[in-house]
């Protein structure tokens, strides 16, 4: 259907306005408001004063490269480990609907309470995975408090809920593809992963794209599991620029500041979907 | 190696990563289950080192689950929040397909302009905008209401992003067919696109459904008063300043965990029934 | 057939979702309004001046932490009934946890919110709401002979630039606690001590240590042996650097440099360190678990605030006394303090109203209803001597009032204290996790004046 763009005088806007009123009033002037604060000095005049503070702040610059890293890594990690815990449950194998039930799971636990029982299971303590390593002889690893593991043990934390909830969006595009292309495939004797490559994604473009750009949103705005498990250390390893933003506004009570740093991280997000939308249009042509 | 055995070796391998996920799925939460059925002393006492005792409770429990339902009144904030997921994902599914469906199918002045608004409103985090958020809410009266609560959530860019992607998926013949037919659009829409799109409604529905059942800072904002109190807020009841009552925590994390689950179940056969599966034969 | 059928159902869902949201969303209004006769925005507080002005009940707003019944939220309904007795005005509280007090009253002050009269603030934040302007000045509410009935220490928290911002609901202390029962199974006594002779950090790490090679000698069964119950939090932390003459901050609020870069500083981080890397102390748990911990009988000795005796969740027996103190710097003694102080919201309509409620909690009769709930240690200097000189009263509280008295050194006063205790807060925990201790120190120093630039003019 992407190809029709049908002319009509007011129902598309019809159809459109109940939606974007509501985006505009609850979502669009909160932003407006927020990234004006950022430009605003105590007089309300114009001032790029924030962002030089900003600029000048060590921490930031830290945190903006935590923050790269973390996306660098965690992205590329749930929507592969996704997309292959779907093309399991896609299988047609026996008990199948029950082990879809199972992996689904992880996301009905609220992301706090997970990150609780992760930071147990993770205690460097005899915690459960540091007993099953000692079980191999590896003395104790301080996942969480070690500055080489934390970024990690947090891309763990995220992903063990976050890959059920997007393996969720892909299974339901692989569902769209008709069997019948694969019976093809098969009949020309493409092997597994020419089959992936040149008939599953490319088929399951809309899908991924979507699951792309849901996901970069999600993890560059993610920073719940740094503020339990964390507190953005240690040595600042875990700080991201979201949990940066959320301190500054609701602990430093420096709302310029805070409105820097998302006017900063919207920049990025939306520079980074606007890539992935060109790569994966790019691949269609 | 016949076919045969061929292909039983591979349902072999299929099943052992099967298994493997399915545990690494679920330890975590057998460990959340597990020390609900505990006392705090229990709790502590065993939790560290790891042994058998940290997984099975000594002395098993439910009585923290009938101190959360009696003294606390759970069902309570179940309720509320039920009547606010429930109500968010009808008005949320009609309204940002409705916008999806325009997107997709319509040439418009102004789209591009309207389509990055849909984009950047979900690029931006809540904690970002809940200050002038609020303000909106409080001038519009509705803190403390379930009104609150619902209608900043029902128009979601990215509910709308998700309509509009699967969308596109539909085959244009579809469409067409129905028009030389002479249907009117909101009868496409109504017969032609719905229909075949149950998965993406329900997709949609469940993405509603989680964002609302998990969210917690913004009805710690608007809501208030115990009566119209949400299930995240309840939990977060059991954290003290100086001590945590973490089986109540456990506990009710386990009952809210369960409820999406029961919900969700029977909705499960429409992502094995697929989108266009469904075109095809229809 | 299928296809009818499902539209008919989502018409018919939809209107009934259209029902309950209108419906709801009109009766819980009511609800609210009804409640509190005008929480919502200022032309509904307006109104209830009018209604006061006609003679009816006034109702003011404060918004708190600690929710449930065993915390603030039970604990202080029968001092809201008794100030209604007794006033007429209606007081209707809100309580949220701990953490999100912070979130709450930032949200609802920056809207410009006018839809509560008093919060409770947590003394550190007082200065921090005193300079937004979140905070109405309480001087013109309170004569000078009122504000001599707090502990000077209590009373000057409260200030910030010779303004009263907040007025002491109670303060808190740190004594050392020990679990009796692991003790005496190890065979240890605790020596004789008492406020002058205490016992010191040494000794006490040595004495758990010992306790920990008789009852867990091959370190598997999870025991701690000495910790701090705000863990890696500058509330209880900063006491040792305190206990070695080190200060919490520069004089005017916004400095760490010369502060925590010096001996003291580095002194009591290296003595936390090796103590962490000699098995004593624990890695890994937070401030949330680790109070648990000597909750559930699984470590010897903890230094932490009044309540703990009351917390335990084992059978153990708790012992208590005064805080150790370093070797060699005996003199110095020092114990965290403060707690919580009532503000009055600067945007409220009811201040007067606000006021009157805040001087029955804090100084009448609520307050005297509340130290005796509370059980934590007073603000007010009649009641520290009534304790003092009180032979029925138990030792725990004795001590804890000794200690508000004579050894109570007060937060770090900075209007900045949110970028302060992230920053230092950090520094602990790194230091707890190996990080090198000057260097942590360094660094703190610089994080610290880069985040306060902003302030700076």
């Amino acid at each position: 259907m992407g190809g029709i763009y049908i002319k009509n005088k007011w129902l598309p806007y019809l159809l459109i306005l109940p939606t974007i009123i509501l985006i505009c009033v609850f979502k669009i002037y909160p932003i407006f408001d927020s990234i004006i604060q950022g430009f605003s000095s105590s007089d309300s005049g114009f001032t790029l004063d924030n962002y030089k503070l900003l600029f000048a702040d060590k921490t930031f610059w830290n945190s903006l490269k935590v923050t790269l890293k973390f996306n660098l890594i965690i992205i590329p990690v749930q929507i592969i480990v996704a997309f292959i815990m779907a093309m399991f449950v896609n299988v047609k194998v026996r008990g199948i609907e029950i082990f879809r039930t199972v992996f689904y799971l992880p996301f009905c636990i609220s992301l706090t309470i997970s990150t609780v029982i992760w930071q147990m299971m993770l205690n460097v303590n005899n915690g459960v995975v540091n007993s099953m390593l000692g079980v191999l002889g590896i003395k104790p690893i301080g996942f969480l408090i070690d500055k080489k593991w934390a970024l990690l043990s947090i891309v763990l934390i995220s992903s063990w809920r976050g890959c059920a909830y997007w393996m969720m969006f892909i299974l339901a595009g692989l569902k769209g593809v008709d069997s019948a292309v694969y019976e093809a495939a098969k009949i020309d004797g493409s092997g597994f992963f020419n089959t992936l490559f040149r008939v599953t994604i490319p088929m399951l473009k809309n899908t991924l794209l979507f699951v792309l750009v849901a996901n970069t949103t999600a993890n560059f705005l993610l920073f719940a599991p740094m503020q339990i498990a964390t507190d953005g250390g240690p040595q600042g390893s875990t700080n991201v620029l979201m949990y940066e933003a959320y301190k500054s506004a609701f602990k430093y009570s420096n709302r310029p500041r805070q409105a820097c740093l998302v006017t900063i991280l919207l920049v990025i997000v939306m520079t980074v979907c606007v890539v992935q939308n060109k790569l994966m249009t790019e691949k269609e042509a | 190696m016949t076919l045969r055995q061929k292909a039983s070796v591979k349902k072999a391998a299929i099943y052992v990563v099967l298994i493997f996920m399915t545990v690494a799925s679920i330890f975590p939460i057998l460990f959340c289950l597990s020390a609900s059925l505990r006392t705090q002393d229990d709790l502590f006492r065993n939790m560290f080192p790891f042994s058998i005792k940290s997984l099975i409770p000594v002395a098993p429990t439910i009585q923290n689950y009938i101190i959360i339902f009696t003294d606390y009144a759970f069902w309570r904030p179940i309720m509320n929040t039920l009547i606010v997921t429930i109500a968010t994902i009808i008005f949320g599914c009609l309204l940002n397909s409705m916008a999806g469906f325009a997107f997709t199918c319509f040439d418009f002045k102004g789209k591009k302009v309207l389509y990055s608004l849909v984009l950047i409103s979900f690029m931006v985090p809540f904690e970002a905008i809940a200050i002038p958020l609020y303000s909106v809410a409080n001038s519009l009266h509705m803190v403390d209401t379930y009104a609150g609560m619902i209608i900043p959530a029902i128009a979601d860019g990215l509910v709308t992003f998700l309509f509009i992607q699967f969308f596109k998926d539909i085959p244009p013949s579809l469409v067409e067919a129905a028009r030389v037919d002479g249907a009117k659009w909101p009868v496409i829409f109504a017969k032609v696109i719905m229909p075949i799109s149950i998965p993406v409604f329900v997709t949609a529905g469940l993405m509603i459904f989680m964002n609302q059942w998990n969210s917690y800072m913004w009805p710690l904002l608007v809501a208030r008063s115990k009566e119209i109190r949400t299930i995240q807020i309840a939990i977060s009841q059991f954290s003290g300043e100086r001590s945590i009552q973490w089986t109540y925590i456990y506990a009710s994390s386990m009952i809210s965990a369960i409820i999406p689950i029961c919900l969700f179940l029977p909705f499960q056969k429409y992502f094995v029934e697929g989108i266009t599966a469904g075109s095809v034969k229809g | 057939m299928k296809l009818k059928k499902m539209m008919s159902l989502i018409l018919v869902t939809a209107m009934a979702g259209s029902m309950v949201l209108t419906g709801c969303g009109s009766s819980s209004g009511d609800g609210a309004g009804g409640a509190s006769s005008g929480d919502s925005g200022g032309s509904a507080s307006s109104s209830s001046d009018g209604e006061k002005a006609q003679g009816d009940t006034v109702t003011i707003k404060w918004i708190s932490q600690g929710t449930g019944e065993d915390g603030w939220e039970g604990m202080t309904r029968p001092i809201l009934e008794a100030y209604e007795e007794e006033t007429g005005v209606h007081v209707e509280a809100e309580f949220y946890t701990f953490s999100d007090l912070f979130e709450v009253i930032e949200t609802k002050a920056a809207a410009g919110n006018a839809d509560f009269d008093v919060m409770s603030v947590d003394v550190t934040y007082v200065s921090k709401y005193g300079t937004s302007g979140y905070l109405e000045p309480l001087d013109q509410y309170f004569s000078d002979e009122e504000k001599a009935k707090w502990d000077d220490a209590s009373y000057q928290a409260g200030v910030w630039d010779g303004t009263m911002y907040g007025a002491p609901e109670n303060t808190s202390t740190q004594e050392l606690y020990y679990n009796k029962t692991l003790l005496d199974k190890a065979g240890i006594t605790i020596p004789e001590n008492d406020a002058q002779h205490r016992l010191t950090y040494e000794q006490v790490a040595e004495l758990a240590r010992q306790g920990l090679e008789k009852i867990d000698p091959d370190g598997t069964q999870g025991y701690i042996g000495f910790d701090f119950q705000q863990v890696s939090r500058v509330y209880q932390m900063n006491m040792l650097a305190n206990a070695m003459g080190g200060k919490n901050i520069s004089d005017d609020g916004y400095s760490l440099d010369g502060v925590i870069n010096t001996q003291p500083w580095i002194d009591a981080m290296t003595w936390y360190q090796n103590l962490v890397n000699d098995g004593i102390a624990s890695r890994g748990y937070d401030a949330d678990q680790l109070g648990d911990q000597f909750a559930a009988g699984k470590m010897l000795f903890i230094v932490g605030g009044t309540w703990t005796p009351a917390n335990m969740t084992c059978d153990d027996e708790v012992g208590y006394t005064y805080a150790p103190c370093f070797e060699g710097h005996e003199d110095q003694a020092a114990t965290s303090t403060g707690s919580w102080y009532f503000g009055i919201n600067s945007k409220s309509q009811n201040k007067d109203a606000a006021a009157d409620f805040i001087k029955f909690f804090t100084l009448g009769k609520g307050s005297d209803m509340w130290l005796e709930v509370n059980g934590d240690v007073p603000s007010r200097i009649d009641k520290q001597e009534e304790i003092a000189n009180n032979p029925d009263a138990p030792m725990d509280m004795k001590i804890a009032a000794y200690e508000a008295a004579n050894t109570a050194v007060p937060r770090a006063v900075t209007p900045v204290f949110g970028e302060y205790s992230t920053v230092l807060d950090q520094a602990w925990e790194d230091v707890r996790n190996g990080a090198d201790v000057e260097e942590t120190l360094n660094n703190a120093v610089e994080q610290f004046a880069s985040a306060v630039a902003a302030y700076k003019k």
